[in-house]
């Protein structure tokens, strides 16, 4: 019974530990399929993660879009309105990107720099992560060109980024980039805290405009492939961002231009229609005068009143005089301001001019009882300028300072030299000008509107005049002065006009890699070496096929800035088309010229030669106004031509893909020591002389047409090395000692080492090398003799010497022509080439009587 | 007998000669002043028949002094010539605007000067008559 009950026990316990079991299997299950539910949700959750992360990529890169179509939109904006400055745009574009890269792609510390094309230095432009003081710091450290080049390595790249690992102990001790502290143990592919990881911006042109750093990633591993492929796309956008900023940035610098050109242009309107008004009137009062009073005397013809008539005809004669001089000085002054006048440069004493004027004025000063005196540091300041001009400056100056002085009082010149400038003062003890009106005295009939005019005569443009004058000479005019104490004018000029400025065009340029330096350089040789008045080198635009000037000496701004020539057009349009030189003697008669004005052609000829790379023409090399005012002749164009093709050289050297630094330096270095050995020349009086020469010696002599030109530019350039020997031994007489003698003899082949890097063709050193051989052996620095020495050498050492003997040495008198020519004739066969001397004798002979060849100039 | 009293202002010496010798040819007594300032003072102690006055003058000038006279109750009925070289029309509206009666630019004739102011003053002098008789 028991076991019966107990069985029942049994049976029911179990049936409940079933029960339990089944209760437990079911709970357990419920849980199983509930954690399973939960676990799908955890993945699909996870899914769901995974693909907000995804999505969150995608409108980072959807905003940085906008933000790129934002710009774009401000660039827009920013071509109508320039006032918005481009660099708080840029800046908010740039903090977007940085704070994308930290957010997207998980790094907390973000840095972005650019590289600044003046300082070539990389600077700090946008952060994301860090505090003030980190970023005072980095703005303040800037990264150098160079130095950030040199972390360029191969073995760093991943894709297009650079990782630099710690361990590969790159930076040393120095890490500009770790702002994280030092978290101990590494574990294998974890980011250590001086690890670098960077992108650099690439512009269009490939070089590095910027680049974008990152540090301390969120998981704390290593950059992944994937990591670095974002970075690259954020980049990209950076690099678009920096470009548009660029673009803006230029836009608004023309628009600026242009407004100012407008405003200026508005500005001289104005100024113009003034003057015609202010002219009308000037001219109307002295025509009112003659024509009122010759009507009363019509009106009175037959009266007995001969006092009345005398005294109208006195008014009417005195009245025409007036109208006369105030024509005169407008025709003057348009004419100046037009650019319309003929200047003829001559060296002359500025002294003599001053005492000139000094006497002229006299009659005026003296019933006023003004002492006029002419006060000079020296009695010789030479200038090379338009005599007539000056003395007219001088003579405005010195009128209106006696008009303008009290009886009693006193006018003073001064003249000073001041190495490449002269400086003429017209200091006087009279009424003197108010502060306000100093900057309007230059101003066109400043002083009839003064009312001053009624009590002190004058016309009212001397001043005006004046200042056109000097300004067209490249100088400057300043008024000074004290109210009731006097007044002084003060002008400076420069000395030559070789001291006028190059100015550069700066725009688009097809050799983008020859520098604005080689370009001023190739205008100052060209403009020192033939001696022009107006030099310009012209580019060729493939795109546009025009031509267009790069530089220029001589020319107006606006004209150096506004003027494009189609190909073919007009004369530098011909020989850009048909590559060869043109020599135009009178531009008036050639039919390429389309204008009719030609105002800036003083004397109405002009050489124009081609620069070209290969067979290709690169641009066009433009002369005119020779200083001497001369016209161009065969001989230039020779010259001119055999200098294109060395600026040619040196360009090509300039902008050759693998050319050095070093090698564009020489190539600059040669055509200085061009520029300065035809200033010195020049000071010797020996301007052009010396290729002309040679090159009519070559010609008697039957060199070719090739042959001539090498010989005008050797002749030019044979003495470049004596820049080199010291410069005392040239003006002193007496034996050489061995330094100085070895200085002497070296200098041909120092002008050869000097012009190598633009010399192309051998005979040219050759002949500079052979330039002090002697036909007996005696010579140096080789010793060569007779038919060894080139033909070239030998003509240019008898143009050498005769050119010495005439000009004479500061310890050496000069010698007479005939004196020159016996000595020739005594060293003919031991010094000189006999065949080479009769030829020249010849030449200088006919030339001489054709006035070609200056006559030597008395000591 | 004097036809009447003419005031001349001018800066330029030469046109006050020749006013002066063609006006009194013509039977005109002539006032002569060298600036507005001068002229503005004479008419305090002078009342002449017509002023020839200049525009372009040191101190006060001619549009200032035209404007003083028209505004004042004792001088506003004297008729005024502006004689200037400014010939543009602004510069005859404003003339009349300041209240001149008649305006002649230089070159004149004088001759042609002194019909106008013979035409003045027989206006104003019937306009006179008229209102006495009336």
């Amino acid at each position: 019974m028991t076991s019966a009950i107990e069985l029942t026990w049994a049976l029911a316990a179990s049936g409940l530990l079933l029960y339990e079991a089944a209760r437990r299997r079911r709970t357990l299950s419920r849980e199983l399929r509930s954690l399973r539910s939960s676990l799908d949700a955890a993945v699909q959750r996870n899914d769901q993660l995974s693909n907000a992360a995804e999505e969150m990529g995608r409108l980072y890169r959807e905003q940085l879009l906008t933000s790129r179509q934002r710009a774009g939109r401000l660039r827009k904006v920013l071509e109508i309105a320039t006032s918005i400055n481009s660099n708080l745009s840029l800046d908010k574009v740039l903090h977007e990107i940085v704070h994308a890269v930290r957010d997207a792609v998980g790094y907390r510390i973000v840095l972005l720099r650019v590289l600044n094309g003046k300082s070539e230095a990389y600077e700090a432009r946008a952060f994301a992560g860090l505090d003030r003081d980190a970023i005072t710091k980095l703005e303040e450290y800037d990264v150098a060109k160079d130095e950030f080049e040199s972390w360029l390595r191969d073995e760093f790249k991943i894709g297009r980024a650079y990782f630099i690992p710690h361990d590969r102990k790159f930076w040393g001790e120095h890490d500009p980039h770790s702002y994280t502290s030092d978290l101990g143990e590494r574990v294998e592919g974890e980011w250590h805290q001086e690890d670098v990881l960077f992108v650099p911006l690439r512009g269009k042109e490939g070089g590095p405009i910027g680049y974008l750093s990152v540090d301390d990633p969120s998981d704390r591993r290593r950059p992944t492939r994937e990591i670095v492929e974002m970075l690259e796309i954020l980049a990209s956008h950076a690099v678009v961002a920096l470009q548009n900023a660029a673009l803006v940035e230029r836009l608004q610098e023309s628009m600026g231009r242009l407004e100012e050109a407008t405003e200026r242009a508005e500005e001289l309107n104005e100024l113009k229609s003034n003057f015609v008004s202010t002219v009308s009137h000037e001219l109307r009062t002295p025509l009112t005068h003659i024509r009122s009073y010759v009507e009363a005397l019509q009106q009175n013809v037959g009266s007995t009143n001969l006092g009345m008539q005398r005294d109208f005809l006195r008014v009417i004669d005195e009245q025409s005089l007036k109208l006369k001089h105030l024509i005169d000085a407008i025709l003057d002054l348009t004419q100046l301001e037009s650019g319309r006048f003929r200047m003829s440069r001559e060296p002359f004493n500025l002294v003599d001019v001053v005492d000139e004027v000094v006497g002229v004025l006299k009659p005026l000063a003296e019933p006023k009882r003004i002492t006029l005196t002419a006060a000079h540091d020296t009695a010789e300041v030479i200038l090379e300028a338009d005599r007539t001009l000056v003395r007219r400056v001088l003579h405005n100056l010195g009128t209106n300072a006696v008009t303008f002085t009290p009886e009693g009082g006193a006018v003073t010149f001064h003249v000073r030299s001041q190495g490449r400038n002269v400086q003429i003062e017209v200091e006087d003890t009279g009424i003197g000008i108010a502060p306000t009106d100093i900057q309007k005295v230059f101003d066109t009939f400043y002083q009839s509107d003064s009312g001053l005019s009624r009590e002190y005569p004058g016309v009212g443009l001397g001043l005006s005049i004046a200042k056109s004058i000097v300004e067209w000479h490249g100088g400057a005019i300043r008024a000074e002065s004290e109210p009731g104490h006097g007044s002084r004018f003060t002008v400076t000029l420069p000395v030559t006009p070789s001291d006028a400025s190059v100015i550069t065009h700066a725009t688009w340029s097809p050799a983008r890699s020859v520098s604005d330096h080689l370009t001023r350089l190739t205008v100052e040789m060209v403009a020192e070496v033939m001696n022009a008045g107006i030099t310009s080198l012209m580019l060729v635009d493939g795109e546009r096929e025009e031509l267009f000037i790069k530089a220029a000496r001589g020319l107006r701004e606006e004209v150096v800035c506004g003027t494009r020539i189609k190909m073919g057009d007009s004369i530098a349009g011909w020989v850009a088309k048909h590559g060869q030189p043109l020599l135009v003697t009178n531009v008036e008669d050639d039919p390429r010229f389309g204008r009719r004005n030609h105002h800036q052609y003083e004397t109405k000829s002009l050489l124009s030669v081609p620069m070209k790379i290969g067979d290709r023409v690169i641009g066009v090399i433009n002369i005119n106004n020779k200083i001497s005012c001369t016209p161009f002749t065969e001989d230039d164009q020779a010259l001119l031509t055999a200098l294109a093709e060395r600026v040619a050289r040196a360009w090509e050297h300039a902008s050759a893909h693998e050319a050095t630094a070093d090698q564009a330096e020489q190539a600059t270095r040669a055509m200085a020591a061009i520029i300065d050995h035809s200033r010195r020349s020049r000071l010797r009086l020996t301007a052009g002389t010396m290729a002309a020469r040679a090159t009519a010696v070559g010609r008697r002599l039957g060199l070719s047409e090739e042959e001539s030109r090498i010989l005008a530019y050797s002749a030019t350039i044979h003495d470049v090395g004596m820049a080199h020997v010291s410069p005392g031994i040239l003006h002193e007489p007496g034996q050489l000692d061995p330094e100085t003698w070895m200085q002497v003899s070296q200098h041909p082949i120092r002008a050869v080492e000097l012009m190598k890097p633009i010399e192309f063709q051998s005979q040219v050193s050759e002949i500079i090398l052979a330039h002090h051989e002697r036909m007996d052996g005696r010579g140096y620095p080789r010793g060569l003799q007779g038919d060894e020495i080139p033909l070239a050498s030998r003509i240019i050492a008898v143009v050498d010497a005769y050119e010495s003997m005439t000009l004479g040495r500061p310890y050496r008198l000069p010698m007479a022509h005939e004196e020159a020519i016996a000595e020739l004739h005594r060293c003919a066969g031991s010094q000189f080439d006999r065949q080479v001397v009769e030829a020249f004798i010849q030449v200088v002979v006919a030339s001489e009587d054709a006035g070609l060849i200056r006559a030597p100039e008395a000591a | 007998m004097s036809k009447g009293r003419i005031l001349v202002v001018d800066d330029e010496i030469y046109i006050v000669h020749i006013l002066d010798f063609s006006l009194g040819m013509e039977g005109y007594e002539v006032l002569t002043a060298l600036d507005g300032e001068q002229a503005l003072e004479r008419l305090k102690s002078d009342k002449p028949d017509l002023i020839v006055l200049d525009i372009m003058m040191p101190k006060v000038d001619g549009y200032e002094v035209c404007r003083t006279i028209k505004a004042n109750p004792e001088t506003q009925h004297i008729p005024v010539i502006l004689l200037s070289a400014k010939g543009r029309n602004v510069d005859q509206k404003m003339g009349f605007d300041v209240g001149a009666d008649d305006y002649i630019t230089k070159p004149f004739s004088p001759r042609k000067l002194v019909e106008r102011i013979n035409a003045l003053l027989g206006q104003t002098v019937s306009e006179k008559s008229n209102t006495s008789s009336s």
